[in-house]
């Protein structure tokens, strides 16, 4: 994964650039990293044995978002901007350098993980080059909804 | 209806759960199974991460990042790698029991690991300002509701 900060500056920039309600695609960025939950058990040495793998593909994400934006009046909306925030954590997620695997697009009925390998999750520019982009945004959304 | 929704959502999550909680040890097999059944794994092609215990320019001791947490001698294509104690290396190769002969390693330096965790802390209270900043959660309606200093704008 890159980091969460990357992840949020991406939901950000997604919900700023479509105009609707931010806080929830910034959740919905990093709805996919739910299944971090295993390292609780990591630490707790408890064999999880891939319970909360399917949290970290897209359809398990469909169904965390599906039941969070129950959570919400205009339950469709939140969906909708909950789902966004997650393709943009999808999207960055699939250019990162593994051996092997990747994410599974097609699970259940595949466990084929699919992967660019283009960047290492290591790799830090790739953090300063997304603040910075959100810098530059933010600055010309506030020129232009002042103009 | 919203009920029914989040009934069904949660029902869902958990057979997938519970169908890669039984399936995993077939379709994707950890190293805790990999290493419990051995022979069955001799002569295959595994993957697995671990962090770097020691390295002597031919073989690498890695501690496994994952149950059973144990340490695994890796040869092969790492000849020329510039290995450190704490880089975490992810290892694709045959399996040979007390060995692994390494095809493709991918190493994340120690220091840019640690970084990743660093780089995601802030992330944190500023996804939960964003989100708490707008809404609230009712307990008596188990709803998430428009704090009232945002009630003019819709979502």
């Amino acid at each position: 994964m890159p980091d969460w900060t990357t992840h949020v500056v991406a939901g950000w920039i997604t919900g700023k650039s479509i105009g609707k309600d931010i806080s929830l695609v910034v959740a919905g960025s990093l709805l996919p990293d739910v299944f971090k939950i295993q390292l609780l058990f990591d630490f707790l040495k408890i064999d999880a044995h891939g319970f909360f793998d399917p949290l970290h593909t897209p359809i398990g994400t469909i169904f965390v978002a599906l039941f969070i934006a129950a959570l919400f009046e205009a339950s469709k909306t939140a969906f909708i901007l909950l789902i966004t925030g997650a393709f943009t954590h999808y999207f960055l997620d699939f250019f990162l350098i593994h051996v092997a695997d990747g994410i599974k697009l097609f699970f259940p009925f595949s466990w084929k993980g699919y992967q660019i390998h283009a960047i290492s999750s290591g790799n830090y520019w790739v953090t300063i080059f997304a603040i910075c982009i959100a810098i530059a945004f933010y600055f010309a959304f506030k020129k232009f909804s002042r103009a | 209806m919203k009920v029914a929704i989040a009934a069904f959502s949660i029902s869902m999550l958990l057979l997938l759960m519970s169908y890669s909680y039984i399936e995993h040890d077939e379709k994707d097999p950890d190293m805790a199974y990999i290493m419990k059944n051995s022979e069955k794994f001799r002569g295959k092609e595994i993957d697995f991460a671990g962090r770097v215990v020691s390295f002597n320019g031919s073989a690498v001791c890695l501690r496994i990042m994952e149950p059973p947490y144990g340490v695994i001698n890796v040869t092969g294509k790492i000849l020329n790698a510039s290995l450190h104690k704490g880089d975490v290396v992810e290892v694709l190769g045959i399996y040979e029991v007390d060995n692994v002969v390494a095809e493709k390693i991918f190493v994340i330096k120690s220091f840019e690991y640690r970084l990743i965790f660093f780089r995601s802390l802030p992330a944190i209270p500023f996804v939960a300002y964003l989100f708490f900043k707008k809404w609230k959660f009712n307990f008596k309606k188990l709803r998430f509701e428009e704090r009232e200093c945002q009630t003019g704008r819709r979502m």
